[in-house]
């Protein structure tokens, strides 16, 4: 892995990640274009994602449709010994849409899946281990929106063989996005 | 510029959370609200049971109290269809302020009971964006 910045930095976004996850997201949307041919808002912004919980790491999401829309999320980071990406997809569809205050609401439910892929290695010449994980389950969104701005609220649910899940105990996977609707 | 992103992000969230608040604040008890109870208390757990996940008094449209786990804060709550809710709000976390919001359903079981089933995200001033699930009850007062 050749690192764009210093080593020793904590936070180092990879440029080549962000390509990628464009060049994702621009297929993704090509293909759901294709899908549907009816009118239904495009929707493109960026954000954060528990995958890098606590870091600014940022994060690409499109979406499309009106009451069914598929969405398209892409994240990334990478240092000289750490790279970290994540992809996901939801199909949602819209259960309840209002107004409070300045803002309207939309809320809609479904499923998604995520990638998550992590490479590491102990220093810059050690062979690079590979660790790469799925999450599958139901998802909901929550859009706040003013006009052709909002702030999409997602959250994956993620299921796995476990009683846990009766206890409310999911693998969560969150994306927090600002953006811009057309 | 990432540097700059980065520097300058904390007061975008802040600048967004003091302008969802103002705009929320102009709500007054909206021509969509469908409950009637004006006072109730939501008791409500969270990921693992957490016990005391949500614990709100609620006053329509504003509720006040522990958030999904994930704070203390002040929501406005929407109900724009029978059995639906969805809320927002600014919260105080370990992290320092942050944006709450969730959706769900409540069903009335008594006139003084409603069980409450939602989902709850969050983003605060620290990027954590914690999420949870939460099932309790409303009393009405």
């Amino acid at each position: 892995m050749r690192s764009l910045v210093r080593e020793g930095q904590a936070q180092v976004i990879g440029f080549k990640t962000l390509v990628r996850g464009l060049r994702v997201v621009g297929l993704g949307l090509a293909l759901i274009t294709t899908c549907w041919a009816h009118a239904a808002s495009l929707e493109v912004g960026v954000g954060v994602s528990s995958v890098h919980e606590g870091r600014v790491i940022p994060a690409l999401r499109a979406s499309y449709g009106e009451e069914w829309s598929t969405s398209l999320h892409s994240s990334g980071l990478r240092t000289s010994v750490y790279a970290q990406n994540a992809w996901a997809a939801s199909v949602h569809r819209r259960l309840v849409q209002g107004d409070l205050g300045w803002f309207k609401f939309n809320f809609s439910a479904g499923a998604a899946a995520a990638l998550i892929d992590r490479r590491y290695r102990t220093s810059t010449t050690s062979a690079i281990q590979t660790q790469t994980e799925g999450v599958l389950g139901p998802s909901a969104s929550l859009r706040w929106s003013t006009g052709p701005i909002f702030l999409c609220f997602e959250a994956i649910f993620g299921l796995q063989p476990s009683l846990q899940h009766i206890a409310l105990n999911y693998q969560d996977v969150t994306h927090v996005t600002l953006g811009v609707r057309w | 510029m990432v540097k700059l992103i980065v520097r300058y992000s904390k007061h975008v969230l802040a600048t967004i959370s003091l302008l969802l608040s103002l705009g929320l604040g102009t709500t007054g008890r909206a021509e969509a609200q469908l409950k009637e109870d004006l006072f109730y208390v939501f008791w409500g757990t969270g990921t693992n049971f957490t016990p005391l996940a949500n614990l709100r008094l609620g006053f329509e449209p504003i509720e006040i109290g522990l958030i999904n786990s994930q704070g203390f804060g002040l929501m406005w709550v929407s109900r724009p269809q029978k059995n639906f809710l969805v809320e927002l709000g600014p919260i105080l976390t370990p992290y320092g302020t942050g944006i709450a919001t969730g959706a769900g359903m409540e069903w009335e079981i008594w006139s003084w009971l409603y069980v409450r089933a939602q989902f709850g995200v969050a983003i605060d001033s620290g990027w954590r964006t914690p999420s949870s699930v939460s099932v309790g009850a409303e009393f009405v007062l």
